[in-house]
């Protein structure tokens, strides 16, 4: 019982991971909150759905248009609605994060309508069992995906030139335009690969659960900001730790605490977490300029 | 300065009114209507996470409309059907209520589609006098002090009872393991379903709940009830979730008879939950196999509008809207009269079955049992006595 | 799907002309703003006396459309709301996400002590703003360490778990069904059951609200709280105890969010746990931004416009929504100050320069610099 409830846990929390890893990235350039990103990744399944369900595209090609797509929305979001207000004080980046956010849900009401659709089974699903561990097919190729995702995302980050940029920016923005970093071009990179990950994500959690609507990513939204804010926002080791964690918090506090509180545990090894290291696990200490 | 202050004076009863007509205007812009038009009013979920139900209950009542519209409307005038959004949101429904309240033209409102907003909002139209045909199961409706409000469908209680004795008599079962919705509805029908079945002998040996419209993984739920060994498992919610918890306990080998609710009786369900939901058995007030007078006519003329088949809500929301016709044509334009035809009627032939209200203006009828047979949704081959 | 072409076409004409509506009014609210910072005391006290003396009146004049009414009542009861966020937003400057539980709270306080124990709305009113200002208290302590989005996400979690509470401890909060058949306040023995009553019960605590919030900001205290928000070391070395106004901006928020639910159980009669979500607080904070961060009549002005505008928005059922998102973004976009900007309120065209100045920083500077 319990080491099935650790690999439900697990499942769980890989999907948390790799949404939680898109939003730490955009929060690492540009410190916003970025509550769209639980849309972009619900428009990014239903990208991938009109892909298979209205054109007949196979799994993979529909996979990647919903991720470009994504990405395209992403800096679509990133160009109209953030940068105009890169100025003006936090609170209104913040705002309009939240406007795009309750925006995009209704547009894809509108397009889509509000019933639940169900995702096509692409995969057969087969259940493997492994010493105590038991896995679905499913399931294995949404962990390998996911570690796939992040190892690219990672290579960019720290081998590319543009990766060199990006953390330049995400050190210290005005410096790195002075360096003649085109700080622009990063911003519309971070939210393009920001978005296409959380496109993958929810095109990802639709295969799994065989279902896509409109309001999916509002609480997988809040799921990945507790998750990346667990891990220490910023870090993408972090994210992924965090969505763990999150993940065998959930399971094992639903299964022996109670299923009803099961979404306050995540809030409450939140605030246990940032109240003793106020930055996260993986967060590096900021010391306050004066 | 004495320009400015002028000057200002003005403007600030310029934003006044403003405002003020703005919010007239809400109502003007669908007064398209004038003297020589029937109005029926749909209050429902139309965004948010219960949209799809109000999208059907919607679809069926404009059916319901046009039908009547190209038969040459009631009297010789023309029927217009008004919708107001709740956005199953218990604090808009009262919003959405006063507005209809206050609009003259309008003589019933058919919905509220979930139960909390039909609570919060029924005060509203009480004091307004304007009959409400809702179809929320929440037993507390009824309870008499809002005389205009009838409901169309069964109460939780009621059809709670009727699926304890199904299971404990006709399934033969014993250990019910219960996975229901965090809202009035789930815990309505769990704690009544729970009372129930214990109370004629059985024995209710999990309770786990989730959130509509929120949960998607339940695998620790149905882990925690796989260890606990019912030979049952009742899920008092509504059909995504139901197909999910269906596939979820396949993979994790829970492998026992499925009971739902009426929440559950939709084409969706079978094309979210595939081959998981084969055998369910649920609870409905509709079935287009069971035929009534009607029903067939009201089944194709939705398909071939829609291009799918009617839901239960579907259906229940169509005989409203003929209830209020047939009230409207027999006794008169006004919301007196419909309340008076609704008190009156007996076995008023709905394309669900035949509906009479007792003293309490609850609906007298039975649930029909379903279940899922080769990917269709059809009558189970033992219905409840 | 098939839709798309005519959704993006409607959506892209709507923000067009929310575009220009935007900044058209930008221009009066520009006019409005600097008419009023220029305003001398006494010809303010007079403006003040003619909203009041139309407040006072306009239920006598709309009696007739109980739904503009209703409208009315419910504008002013986030106006109270969006005040009491504004304690600790507007003022001390924490961003706080999980106001609703305030507001949750003081409903579910009013609602249990009325109906299982039939004690009178107005102790219940004042044990609902204790309560709420206590768990203000509780929730401003250890939030002391965090600032910025890591007070966000706290406050949302405290919001959520407090939700979660309502809807798992039935036996005391009847869990998702909610509490109906709250009874309606009663004062001198005379029963407030009609909507004109209750537009006067409302207009009360949100007089009271607007005295406390003027009176704490043209305060030594109120000057405290605008030191800590634009920069929370420099209050310091000025001897400010910006530990002490923090809190005590929690409690009075709370406390008074409090009284608004208390208020909001006795008008629908009813509460239940989707009252208090998440997109509450949201709600709340929006009308408080777009109003006009820490401006007194920024923020009435923004509670009073996020609350008709849906309604007003109902012809267009669908699209209702999607558009609210858009003014957001519109919004923050061409107006970042909100509707009445606080800095141009204060000094009007005189220190304009400064006014400029200040909105380049960000609020809570001293999370986002490194």
């Amino acid at each position: 019982m319990f080491l099935e409830q650790l690999s439900n846990g697990i499942a769980l929390g890989s999907l948390y991971a790799l949404t939680a890893v898109g939003y730490t990235m955009v929060y690492g350039i540009i410190r916003l909150i970025n509550f769209a990103h639980g849309d972009i990744y619900m428009m990014g399944a239903f990208f991938a759905y009109t892909a298979i369900a209205y054109f007949n595209l196979p799994l993979v090609p529909s996979f990647l248009i919903g991720m470009v797509c994504a990405a395209l929305l992403g800096v679509f979001i990133a160009k109209f609605a953030y940068t105009p207000v890169f100025n003006a004080p936090k609170i209104n980046l913040f705002l309009c994060a939240i406007g795009t956010a309750i925006f995009l849900e209704n547009f894809a009401m509108l397009v889509w309508g509000p019933e639940t659709q169900s995702f096509p089974t692409m995969i057969k699903n087969e259940i493997y069992t492994f010493g105590g561990f038991k896995f679905t097919k499913l399931q294995a190729v949404i962990l390998i995906t996911s570690i796939l995702l992040v190892l690219i995302l990672s290579y960019i980050v720290k081998k590319t030139k543009i990766g060199r940029a990006m953390r330049c920016a995400s050190q210290d923005m005005v410096a790195a335009r002075l360096m003649g970093i085109n700080t622009n071009k990063v911003i519309f990179i971070t939210f393009a690969l920001g978005s296409s990950l959380g496109a993958a994500a929810g095109t990802l959690v639709a295969m799994y659960y065989k279902a896509v609507y409109p309001m999916m990513g509002f609480s997988a939204g809040l799921k990945a900001f507790v998750s990346a804010v667990i891990g220490g926002i910023g870090s993408i080791t972090g994210a992924m730790f965090g969505g763990l964690i999150m993940g065998i918090a959930e399971s094992l506090g639903a299964a022996y605490i109670s299923s009803g509180y099961r979404d306050a545990i995540a809030f409450i090894i939140l605030i246990i977490i940032l109240l003793f290291k106020p930055t996260g696990l993986f967060g590096k200490t900021v010391k306050e300029k004066v | 300065m004495k320009n400015k202050k002028s000057f200002l004076i003005i403007t600030l009863l310029l934003v006044l009114t403003l405002s003020l007509s703005a919010c007239s205007n809400g109502n003007d812009n669908a007064g398209t209507s004038s003297e020589d038009e029937i109005v029926i009013a749909h209050a429902g979920p139309m965004t948010g996470d219960s949209a799809q139900f109000g999208d059907m209950k919607n679809k069926a009542i404009q059916l319901a409309v046009d039908e009547v519209n190209e038969k040459g409307g009631i009297n010789g005038k023309k029927v217009v059907l008004l919708t107001g959004d709740d956005t199953s949101n218990p604090k808009e429904a009262p919003n959405v209520a006063q507005k209809f309240a206050q609009d003259n033209r309008i003589l019933a409102v058919i919905g509220h589609w979930n139960s909390s907003c039909t609570l919060a909002a029924r005060g509203i139209y009480d004091a307004a006098g304007i009959p409400l045909l809702a179809d929320s199961v929440n037993k507390a409706l009824t309870d008499g002090t809002t005389p205009t409000a009838y409901r169309i469908s069964l109460t939780d209680t009621a059809q709670a009872k009727s699926l304890a004795e199904y299971a404990y008599e006709k399934l033969g079962k014993r250990k019910a393991a219960i996975l229901y919705t965090a809202n009035d509805f789930g815990t309505g029908l769990m704690e009544d379903f729970s009372r129930f079945f214990e109370e004629i002998g059985g024995e209710i040996v999990a309770t786990e709940t989730y959130f509509e419209g929120q949960s998607k993984d339940f695998s620790p739920q149905l882990t925690k009830i796989k260890g606990t060994n019912p030979d049952l498992l009742f899920v008092a919610g509504y059909y995504v979730e139901t197909a999910l918890i269906a596939q979820q306990s396949k993979e994790l080998g829970l492998d026992v008879q499925m009971l739902g609710t009426e929440g559950i009786s939709s084409e969706e369900l079978i094309k979210l939950g595939g081959e998981a939901v084969e055998g369910i058995i649920f609870a409905g007030f509709f079935h287009p196999d069971i035929e009534f007078p009607g029903t067939r006519e009201f089944v194709d003329a939705f398909r071939t509008k829609y291009g799918k088949d009617p839901d239960t809500y579907a259906a229940l929301a169509y005989d409203s809207a003929k209830l209020a016709f047939a009230a409207i044509e027999e006794k008169g334009e006004s919301r007196q009269a419909i309340m008076e035809f609704l008190d009156e009627v007996e076995n008023f032939p709905g394309v669900a079955g035949p509906i009479s209200f007792d003293d309490n203006h609850d609906v007298v009828r039975n649930i029909v049992v379903l279940t899922v047979k080769d990917g269709k949704i059809v009558p189970a081959a033992e219905q409840v006595d | 799907m098939g839709n798309l072409a005519d959704v993006l076409i409607k959506l892209s004409i709507a923000t067009v002309i929310l575009y220009f509506v935007i900044k058209i009014l930008s221009k009066g609210f520009d006019k409005i703003t600097d008419i009023i910072g220029n305003m001398e005391g006494q010809t303010r006290r007079k403006l003040i006396y003619i909203i009041v003396g139309i407040l006072l009146i306009l239920p006598l004049l709309i009696s007739r459309y109980p739904y503009i009414l209703r409208t009315s009542v419910v504008a002013i009861m986030y106006v109270v709301l969006a005040l009491s966020l504004n304690f600790v937003l507007g003022f001390a400057g924490q961003l706080s996400m999980g106001h609703s539980a305030f507001y949750g709270i003081g409903a579910y306080v009013t609602a249990l002590l009325m109906v299982n124990f039939k004690i009178s709305f107005w102790i219940a009113l004042i044990a609902s703003a204790i309560v709420a200002g206590f768990f203000g208290f509780l929730l401003g302590v250890p939030t002391l360490r965090l600032k910025g989005d890591y007070l966000a996400i706290t406050t949302i979690g405290f919001g959520e778990i407090l939700r979660l509470i309502l809807v798992n401890w039935i036996k005391v909060t009847r869990g998702p069904a909610g509490i109906p058949g709250i009874p309606s306040p009663k004062i001198f023995g005379f029963t407030i059951s009609n909507n004109i009553g209750y537009y006067y019960l409302i207009l009360l605590l949100a007089f009271f609200t607007v005295f406390i919030s003027s009176r704490l900001l043209h305060s030594r205290l109120g000057q405290g709280f605008i030191a800590v928000r634009d920069d929370e070391i420099a209050a310091e070395a000025m001897g400010i105890n910006s530990t002490y106004l923090k809190i005590l901006a929690f409690v009075l928020g709370a406390a008074i969010a409090g009284m608004a639910g208390s208020f909001f159980a006795t008008f629908v009669h009813y509460v239940n746990p989707d009252n208090f979500t998440y997109m509450e607080s949201v709600t709340i904070l929006c009308m408080v931004v777009l109003g006009g961060l820490g401006s007194i009549p920024g923020v009435i002005l923004g509670a009073i416009v996020l609350t008709i505008l849906p309604e007003a928005l109902r012809g267009i059922a669908l699209y209702r929504y999607a558009i609210y998102g858009l003014l957001l973004i519109l919004m923050m976009i061409i107006r970042p100050g909100g509707m009445i900007d606080m800095d141009r309120l204060k000094g009007g065209k005189k220190n304009e320069d400064f006014g400029g100045n200040r909105s380049n920083k960000v609020i809570w500077r001293t999370n986002s610099s490194k």
